[in-house]
């Protein structure tokens, strides 16, 4: 399944991509200008969020057990069967607010002119994710998994050199992470 | 065969798992209901006359046939008998199964009160009860409904909705008393009252009175308010009669292990009609609500179809929005003394949490709901929180809990 990886080193905490995401997925103008006057205000799907230095870029992560497609008593939250992404049908949506009770990421807005539930659904009709596609530092990458697992081999390269550095000498071989972090 | 009783949601959740989980052996749904598999959250918004009832069918007859589930309509259950593995229905046919799955789900609470039995006097669980009370608040004037909680509340907006003349009576000092707190329930009833429902808490219903056999009024605190309509709000009790006939285990409800079976290891319970193991207190407690009847369901499903599955317990937990406020409530919402109480107030919206050390034990969210489901996650999980002045902050995010 193609989805939407972060690179969480790479995000600087800019919100291109929560700007990106509204004025392509939420507004109806399509166009930033012209977006910031709408009202209702359009609203984005992904968020960025967390303390400076570690801000991450958060949208829905289309769960394997996902729990707002169980606990939806409307129908209206649905997994393509062919590319696996959870979107949810805003003609089906009453607004009970189940999903956004039930989700652990906090990944689900409640519009409340609509009274409909707003959630990332991977741009599955674009050929690539609004906020990948305006990420100007590469944190967001859209691909499977094979393609993410470069980058993640590269990063866990480069830890396991570290903790050897550390470990020199030591007979331990544990580091915790926070050590690497503040050697970085 | 499987054989599943009740085409709720936990009913129907299980079959549709188990014709992909177990394609080779036949399901068969047994159910009184005379409407196909339809969202209960609906039912207030048609009596408001916002839907047909058509809009809220979420599986239809083909569906079923479609997925390969014999799904019998109208028919009612005389007996299980767990020795020779057999169903009997009242129609006279008997069915043999293999595993068997009570759905049997809950029915409306009705005290043993003067006029009970009039015209005039509903309660709302089904499909049919809705389409009842729409017709009849066609030429209603004045209703009184009778207890505030979820269903009360939503049904009371609807008939006032529709211009009927709303009083809703509770028992209880405040609205919806299972989910809020004195100052959430006020916030919420300065609102619905603004839609012009009539609000009258810490008073019980003593009387339904009636001439002709129909419903004239309805006696509150020795008050006598003229009503040609009575909406019965008391909430719901599982249905385990046929359970208790059968010799299996029964407390509250049907009593279940944790892979959702009863005492007779071939018969799975789950939904309304079944225990649920509550995580804050460990005790067994109906939890009436879509998303735990749905897990339960999925869990007895797996276990039928062979795949050892756990459930993973549950708090009280409910979503809803009413008149125009998005609230939902989790977990323990007043807290016992020595827990630490987080209150934060801002434009309209009003959240508090209650912790217990590092744990989260309940939460309410009202008016800005977008974070109760990381916060209700944390309760439902029981999960110790490292940082707990991040987690009471109001501009806590998801973030905050992975962030080092």
């Amino acid at each position: 399944m193609k989805r939407v990886w972060v690179d969480s080193d790479k995000c600087l905490g800019c919100k291109t991509c929560e700007l990106q995401c509204a004025v392509e997925r939420g507004s109806v103008s399509k166009m930033l200008v012209e977006a910031v006057k709408e009202d209702p205000k359009p609203v984005a799907r992904v968020g960025v969020f967390g303390p400076s230095g570690s801000s991450f870029p958060l949208q829905c992560r289309h769960c394997q057990d996902a729990m707002c497609l169980k606990v939806c008593p409307a129908g209206a939250m649905q997994r393509d069967t062919e590319k696996g992404n959870i979107a949810a049908n805003q003609d089906k949506c009453r607004g009970c607010w189940m999903c956004v009770m039930a989700c652990p990421f906090g990944c689900i807005t409640p519009s409340t002119e609509y009274k409909v539930a707003l959630k990332c659904d991977a741009c599955m009709h674009m050929e690539e994710p609004a906020c990948v596609a305006s990420c100007p530092t590469g944190a967001l990458v859209y691909g499977d998994e094979s393609s993410y697992s470069k980058v993640l081999t590269a990063r866990r390269g480069s830890i396991a050199v570290m903790a050897a550095s550390l470990t020199e000498g030591k007979p331990s071989g544990i580091v915790s992470i926070e050590l690497l972090r503040e050697d970085r | 065969m499987h054989i599943i009783i009740g085409q709720g949601a936990a009913g129907t959740a299980a079959a549709n798992l188990l014709r992909q989980m177990a394609p080779l052996t036949p399901v068969t749904i047994i159910t009184g209901e005379q409407d196909y598999f339809y969202s209960r959250i609906d039912l207030p918004d048609i009596i408001a006359g916002k839907y047909e009832p058509s809009a809220s069918v979420l599986q239809q007859a083909e569906d079923f046939v479609n997925l390969g589930i014999d799904c019998r309509m109208g028919e009612m259950v005389e007996a299980i008998s767990p020795g020779d593995k057999t169903v009997s229905l009242k129609s006279g046919k008997v069915l043999r199964y293999g595993k068997l799955l009570l759905a049997t789900g809950s029915s409306s609470v009705l005290p043993a009160i003067p006029g009970i039995g009039a015209k005039g006097v509903y309660s709302l669980w089904t499909m049919a009860q809705a389409r009842d009370i729409a017709a009849a608040a066609g030429t209603a004037k004045s209703v009184v409904v009778v207890g505030a909680g979820l269903i009360g509340l939503k049904t009371a907006l609807a008939l006032a909705a529709r211009g009927l003349k709303v009083t809703l009576v509770e028992k209880m000092a405040s609205i919806m008393p299972r989910q809020l707190d004195s100052e959430g329930s006020g916030l919420l009833a300065e609102k619905v009252r603004s839609c012009g429902v009539e609000i009258i808490t810490g008073s019980a219903m003593e009387e339904i009175e009636v001439s002709d056999g129909a419903v004239k009024g309805v006696k509150v605190a020795g008050r006598t308010m003229p009503a040609d309509m009575v909406i019965m709000a008391l909430g719901v009790r599982p249905n385990t009669e046929l359970a208790a006939a059968a010799g299996l285990a029964v407390g509250k409800g049907i009593t279940v292990n944790e892979f959702q079976q009863t005492s007779d290891q071939d018969i799975f319970a789950a939904g309304d009609c079944a225990e649920a193991v509550d995580n804050l207190s460990g005790s067994q407690t109906i939890q009436a609500t879509w998303p735990v009847a749905v897990e339960q369901g999925s869990v007895a499903a797996y276990n039928m179809a062979g795949y050892k599955t756990l459930f993973g317990g549950s708090v009280a937990m409910n979503s809803v929005e009413i008149a125009g406020i998005p609230l939902v409530s989790v977990g323990d919402v007043i807290g016992q003394p020595g827990d630490d109480i987080f209150i934060d107030r801002r434009n309209g919206t009003y959240r508090k949490i209650v912790m217990r050390g590092k744990i989260a034990r309940g939460v309410i969210c009202l008016g800005d709901i977008r974070q109760a489901g990381v916060i209700g996650g944390l309760v439902l999980r029981q999960m110790e929180i490292e940082n707990v002045e991040k987690l009471v902050s109001p501009f806590f995010r998801y973030a905050d809990l992975i962030a080092v």
